[in-house]
């Protein structure tokens, strides 16, 4: 007997418009993306548990770990559950998570919040985030970089609202203090629940055999893009995944290093800019993160994924060096560097996926996505540690200003130069590696030749 | 057969998730829309801070 839940259930039925899926795939990583906008808890907790910013930031990390964590093991798990079962699985983690850090957080206990939204909820992230990543890939076979950059953009735009909600619900609950916390972590568990519980409802996958209108799958090899297929298990044996382990590494470290600092760094930079213009930086740099998932991850369909990754690490690299070199010169010149940096901090993330079906085929792109998640969490780390190293060590010998940075933003640019030079050594999968033609006949596998069904 | 009729007997075959599957993928455009709207639009009043 098939559930509800159920991968078979969840099959389009013929007339279904493959437009219809991207909100389902919108509803829960805008939902997701709520972690980015975590740090408007952080003083409200660190008051309530009379606590420290370390001690509190721990619950952040414990969540971006718990994301790379489930992501790479339960990766394969929902490539084979499919969208409805995983969306609905992660809804429940993130939601309960919220629940179980509610209850911490009222009955005085910091360790529930870091087992609520920490673990409970950062295993939501993992499984979220990639849940509807390889149905869009199998809707959008023609476009796979707009459609995960809609998808990831999401996961952007999610601390756009929960910032400004998570504020308001704070001063509605308890004035703006740490009295409404439980009841704001209450409330946004419960918008969540209902928000991803519908996009997992609504969420379709295609017939076997579908394919957009007028498109007909390549039947050869055209550069990077492979018509073949990899397993996950096969994917993380081939030089080329780890290649782009590092690819993802060195983007997502260098973007955090920004993304960390943002408000103290401008202030640092330009004695002018007080705490309010400097949150508006931050607010302006969330919004070049968003715009460039979907902007550049659109774009590399057109130019192609290589290509793509080398503007992002090499211009990337050139916009650090010119911050290092001249960003005190003028407030402008900083900004536009930063939001561009940041703007290739957020491609890099939501142009992943299509570079891994062009390298990998669509077989098991979700799991294989799952797996180079790690680097997230191991940047998540690396990342932060490096800038924050650095400036107490700068501080401890006496320096100030625009000086703290200065070693962090060289470094950087290697970071970036490694990416970029790791990007270059990507080359096709070995043909060993394929899965033979009968398991490419999988009903999992996107590049099929174009039948009747769902329409465009 | 009209349109309407034509819809109703093809409907009526499908599951009910099959038949509410539209309408609320429709739905769920107009709320993620509206949910972007408001994060982008509170988010660029604070920039308009940092140049003012």
């Amino acid at each position: 007997m098939t559930s509800f839940l159920d991968r078979d259930r969840t099959v389009a039925a013929p007339g279904y418009r493959r437009w219809l899926f991207p909100p389902a795939a919108l509803a829960v990583h805008l939902s997701i993306g709520q972690v980015y906008a975590f740090s408007v808890f952080k003083i409200p907790l660190v008051e309530h548990f009379d606590s420290s910013l370390t001690a509190i930031g721990i619950v952040f990390s414990i969540a971006i770990v718990m994301l790379g964590l489930s992501a790479a093991f339960l990766g394969t798990w929902v490539e084979r559950s499919g969208p409805r079962k995983s969306m609905l699985a992660a809804a429940l983690c993130w939601s309960v998570g919220f629940l179980v850090a509610a209850i911490g957080v009222a009955s005085d206990q910091l360790w529930l919040v870091y087992l609520g939204y920490g673990f409970i909820g950062g295993i939501g992230l993992g499984i979220g985030y990639i849940s509807p990543v390889s149905t869009l890939i199998k809707w959008f076979p023609d476009r796979p970089g707009l459609a995960t950059g809609l998808a990831i953009m999401g996961f952007g735009g999610g601390a756009l609202i929960a910032s400004p909600l998570t504020t308001r619900l704070l001063e509605t609950y308890g004035g703006g203090g740490s009295d409404g916390i439980a009841a704001s972590f209450v409330t946004l568990g419960l918008i969540y629940l209902v928000v991803m519980t519908l996009g997992a409802f609504t969420a379709r996958v295609p017939a076997p055999g579908w394919a957009p209108e007028g498109w007909t799958a390549p039947t050869e090899h055209h550069g990077m893009r492979t018509t073949a297929n990899v397993t996950a298990a096969n994917a993380i044996r081939t030089r080329s995944f780890w290649l782009l382990w590092v690819v993802l590494f060195c983007n997502v470290t260098a973007g955090i290093g920004i993304l960390e600092q943002a408000s103290p760094m401008i202030q640092d930079f330009f004695s002018s800019v007080d705490e309010v213009a400097a949150a508006g930086f931050v607010g302006l740099l969330s919004l070049a993160n968003m715009t460039g998932r979907f902007v550049w991850s659109s774009t590399s369909d057109v130019i192609g994924r290589k290509r793509m990754y080398m503007g992002y690490l090499g211009i990337g690299a050139l916009c650090y060096l010119t911050v290092a070199i001249a960003g005190t010169s003028s407030i402008a010149l900083f900004v536009v560097l930063t939001a561009a940096i940041l703007s290739f901090y957020g491609g890099g993330f939501a142009t992943v996926p299509a570079y891994l079906k062009d390298l990998f085929g669509g077989l098991e792109v979700g799991a294989i996505h799952g797996r180079l998640l790690t680097a997230w969490s191991a940047a998540g780390v690396a990342g932060p540690l490096i800038v924050n190293k650095i400036a107490d060590n700068r501080t401890a010998a006496g320096f100030e200003g625009a000086d703290l940075y200065q070693t962090s933003l060289y470094i950087m640019v290697g970071v970036l130069v490694v990416g970029f030079l790791a990007n270059l050594g990507i080359k096709p999968v070995d043909e060993r590696y394929h899965e033979p033609e009968a398991t490419a006949t999988d009903d999992r596998v996107v590049d099929l030749r174009s039948t009747e069904g769902a329409r465009r | 057969m009209t349109t309407t009729s034509a819809s109703t007997a093809r409907n009526a075959g499908q599951p009910p998730e099959d038949r509410l599957a539209a309408p609320l993928a429709i739905l769920l455009w107009v709320v993620v829309l509206a949910a972007l709207t408001y994060g982008v639009v509170s988010t660029l009043q604070k920039v308009v801070e940092l140049f003012s």
